[in-house]
């Protein structure tokens, strides 16, 4: 089991996690050109990867540590 | 997502791996390929929604890092829609998987580094190098120092593909 930990913060993003795992990013204004489906690698969750998709204003201290047991 | 031990840790993982001693006869006894198949098929569904949603499959990337580059790249090998593309990032593409048609021209952004001690820079040419048939963009990047990870000079180029991309369009098949 792993507990997510992280807590979204940049405003031009709506993040919403479905019960399966996958993380959704949508743009909270504009229009979407294009869209990508990205995997995370072994022992990450998406989580780790949603600065990947944030210019800028995704910093290091809104993401923690996923916790492991 | 099932778990599986990897150097006695237990982690999220696409498929169980047996070993990630590579080999060259039949590089793909790393993995189980039967979560392969299971972890392709799901990852599908969700690919044919965002293609529904957009309206187009040529806006559609495919992407992963690591493992997930692995299933990221089998699950854009099998699409039968044209995608935008695959963004591989320290992964294989599984050499022996054939690619649909329908990709012939998809473009592949593909990053791994020098010093990845995890899965060789090496065994990385040795698995991609075949996709780079000159029908399609394709792009490699790599710097030493450079290990088993993403950095911004990444991230940013990995950007200026998609936009490079999105504004000079594939051929429709």
């Amino acid at each position: 089991m792993y507990s997510l930990q992280y807590r979204p913060t940049n405003p031009k993003f709506d993040v919403t996690e479905q019960e399966d795992g996958l993380i959704i990013l949508t743009p909270k204004s504009g229009k979407i050109n294009q869209t990508m489906v990205f995997l995370h690698g072994w022992g990450q969750s998406g989580e780790q990867w949603i600065d990947y998709f944030i210019e800028g204003e995704a910093t290091p201290e809104v993401f923690t540590e996923l916790e492991l047991f | 997502m099932r778990f599986t031990t990897f150097y006695n840790k237990a982690g999220n993982a696409w498929c169980d791996f047996y070993t990630l001693k590579f080999s060259q006869e039949d590089p793909n006894l790393m993995e189980n390929f039967e979560h392969v198949k299971e972890s392709v098929a799901r990852i599908t569904k969700i690919l044919d929604k965002e293609v529904e949603e957009i309206g187009d499959s040529q806006k559609c990337f495919m992407g992963g890092f690591s493992s997930g580059g692995f299933i990221a790249a089998v699950t854009w090998k099998g699409f039968r829609k044209p995608l935008a593309g695959l963004i591989l990032h320290s992964g294989k593409a599984g050499k022996v998987i054939p690619v649909a048609p329908e990709q012939e021209f998809s473009p592949i952004f593909w990053t791994h580094g020098v010093d990845d001690v995890l899965f060789k820079y090496r065994h990385g040419v040795w698995n991609n190098s075949n996709l780079n048939t000159g029908k399609r963009k394709f792009v490699h990047f790599t710097r030493g120092g450079l290990g088993h990870a993403i950095d911004r000079v990444i991230q940013l180029k990995a950007r200026r593909f998609i936009q490079d991309v999105m504004s000079n369009p594939q051929p429709k098949l």
